[in-house]
């Protein structure tokens, strides 16, 4: 038979428990493990929580994206940022904040597989490229 | 100090001109690298063949769309990149600059100078991978490309637009030949693109001063993937090669490529691919290596009046081991190219150089590609050679022979001479003619077969001077029609005169 990949674990493993609480979640869990144990992927185990974090945003319509600034960003800029990524992207967004002063100035929106580069170092960057050409 | 402000105002307006617009840009992760192949997850939206960009700068391809990750050949040094490093799209399909900036260069695959002669300056970029002109685009293969060797020019005609390999061991002569046919294109508007695939360097830097001796640097570009650049610069050095002469082929010009040599082309396309897990076939190569080969050489094309009517020749060079030609590398190019030039050590030994064989070197395209002078010699010389080769054999065992055996056998031995040619030696097609046509038609068989080649070199010496007249007749009409047979005749039988005496 076929090796079961993690995503497709995780798939299962989120249909399942949609809609359970309480002891019968106690109980997916359980038989869940013992399900990876018996196919032996117990050592897939880190992956399979892993593809799980990302089927659950999807198929919540959530998603995580991270502000990388210079300096320290006053909250309501920040709400202003959650705003627009929410509105632009349709979905509800989580956000994270980090601190890196090589970017000089400007921001770093990363969200998923996209990066929204507006920095002052890239910008720099491509000053250079373009100067030099 | 007017200079001086006016470089700061310019400086200024280019900055105040200057807008870096943010963009949403797709990126993954680096998770494992090594060997020119690196393994990138994220990435969606990627597609094949699609250039991306590492964080120090180089550049990769995309070859495995995987489920959840890509796999990437590296174009360039692979160490600097780390295991987590960020890889954005880039959104473009790899390109190499084209144009009249990289004539008389030598460019690494990518098209950046390798010759110390400062950066190519070219506004116009060709994809490398190209899919090859339409059925409708083409025309049939008509005009010669003189490669100024007597034994090809004569029994195995190229055509412009054909496809021609050359194929022999180790050391027979394969890029000799193919360097003479270069600098033989001083005189035919020709552009030449010479790709060395995976070649020492000092090889390629001695054919490089060779060809400048020669003035053929002039209108020649060198591509050169070296022994020690990753394979991933050695996999795309044809298809780079190969756009740069495309576009001269679009401006309806004629250009010559030679790729030098293809079964490194497969090795170092072997080496990504197993890299990559794909699965090996025969001889570990990968399932789609006739593909990486025939796409390559469909390229090649005389294009119709209504295309602009240029011309791009291939001369692909295969390399074989102990004259083996059936192995998996050579069966295919044979299959796929329009005829095949066999040199062969043995021949090599023998002082037969070029050591061509004549009997199984073959053009599919034929006497199309040839002037109508040469056509004339030419048949009879394919006949006397077939049945010299017969009898030569024959000739072995027995001392008996009838006259009429032994005088073909003589004008084998004499024809055999005249086709030997020397390194850098390429000749005009009228010399050509001339001297074929005295030893078919006999002038030949009083002078020893020792003598023959300094007959000849008396005989050309003499011909560009009291003969001009006829070779330019010959160059003009490219006919051998009586009044200049005749002419011809009256040349070397003067010429005998004088050489006996």
């Amino acid at each position: 038979m076929k090796k079961i990949s993690p995503k497709q674990y995780a798939v299962a493993l989120y249909q399942v428990i949609k809609d359970k609480q309480g002891n019968q979640l106690n109980q997916a869990f359980d038989n869940f493990l013992q399900l990876v144990r018996q196919n032996k992927d117990w050592k897939n185990l880190d992956k399979i929580v892993k593809a799980f974090a990302k089927v659950y945003l999807e198929e919540e319509n959530l998603s995580e994206a991270t502000v990388v600034t210079a300096r320290e960003i006053p909250d309501a800029l920040l709400a202003k940022i959650k705003k627009w990524l929410e509105e632009s992207g349709q979905k509800s967004v989580s956000l994270k904040k980090e601190i890196d002063p090589s970017l000089l100035g400007g921001l770093v929106i990363r969200q998923a597989d996209s990066v929204l580069d507006a920095s002052l170092k890239t910008k720099l960057k491509k000053l250079q490229f373009n100067l030099n050409k | 100090m007017a200079n001086k402000d006016q470089i700061v105002a310019q400086l200024k307006k280019r900055i105040e001109d200057f807008k870096a617009e943010a963009t949403v840009e797709k990126v993954g992760t680096v998770v494992e690298v090594g060997d020119g192949i690196a393994r990138i997850a994220g990435l969606s939206e990627c597609m094949s063949q699609e250039m991306i960009e590492f964080e120090n700068g180089e550049f990769g391809v995309a070859l495995n769309l995987e489920e959840d990750t890509v796999g990437a050949m590296i174009l360039g040094d692979y160490l600097g990149i780390k295991e987590g490093d960020q890889v954005k799209l880039t959104g473009r399909i790899l390109e190499v600059p084209v144009g009249e900036a990289v004539i008389g260069r030598v460019v690494n695959p990518l098209g950046q100078p390798l010759d110390g002669q400062g950066e190519i300056k070219s506004d116009k970029f060709y994809p490398v991978e190209k899919i090859a002109p339409r059925v409708i685009e083409r025309k049939s293969v008509k005009t010669p490309v003189q490669t100024g060797i007597k034994a090809i020019d004569s029994m195995i005609p190229i055509g412009r637009g054909q496809r021609e390999l050359i194929i022999g061991d180790r050391q027979t002569g394969k890029t000799a030949l193919a360097v003479d046919t270069i600098i033989n294109q001083h005189d035919q508007d020709m552009i030449c693109v010479y790709v060395a695939i995976g070649q020492k360097k000092s090889k390629v830097a001695k054919l490089v001063a060779k060809l400048k001796e020669h003035g053929a640097m002039k209108y020649t570009t060198v591509v050169m993937a070296g022994a020690s650049d990753p394979a991933s610069l050695t996999f795309i050095s044809p298809y780079a090669g190969c756009a740069m002469g495309e576009y001269f082929m679009d401006q309806g010009k004629d250009v010559l490529i030679i790729y030098d040599d293809l079964s490194k082309h497969a090795v170092a396309y072997r080496e990504i691919s197993l890299l990559l897990k794909r699965p090996p076939g025969r001889e570990a190569y990968p399932g789609d290596i006739f593909y990486l080969h025939s796409r390559l050489l469909e390229r090649a094309a005389k294009l119709s009046e209504e295309k602009g009517g240029g011309s791009l020749t291939a001369l692909p060079v295969i390399e074989t081991q102990a004259g083996d030609v059936s192995a998996y590398i050579p069966t295919n190019v044979i299959s796929i190219t329009d005829g095949q030039i066999f040199l062969e050590s043995d021949l090599f030994y023998k002082g037969i150089r070029p050591a061509l064989n004549t009997g199984i070197s073959v053009s599919r395209v034929g006497s199309a590609a040839q002037i109508k002078a040469m056509k004339k010699v030419a048949g009879k010389l394919k006949l006397s050679m077939a049945q010299f080769r017969e009898l030569e054999a024959f000739a072995q065992f027995g001392s008996d022979l009838d006259e009429a055996t032994q005088k073909q056998l003589n004008l084998g031995r004499r024809l055999t001479e005249i086709l030997k040619q020397g390194q850098y030696e390429p000749m005009p097609v009228a010399n050509q003619v001339a001297i074929l046509f005295a030893a078919l038609s006999g002038y030949l068989d009083d002078v020893a077969v020792e003598k023959v080649s300094e007959f000849e070199k008396e005989f050309h010496k003499y011909m560009s001077v009291s003969g001009r007249e006829v070779l330019d007749k010959i160059n003009q009409t490219k006919e051998l029609n009586e009044e200049t047979e005749t002419k011809l005749k009256q040349v070397i039988e003067d010429f005998k005169k004088q050489y006996t005496n």
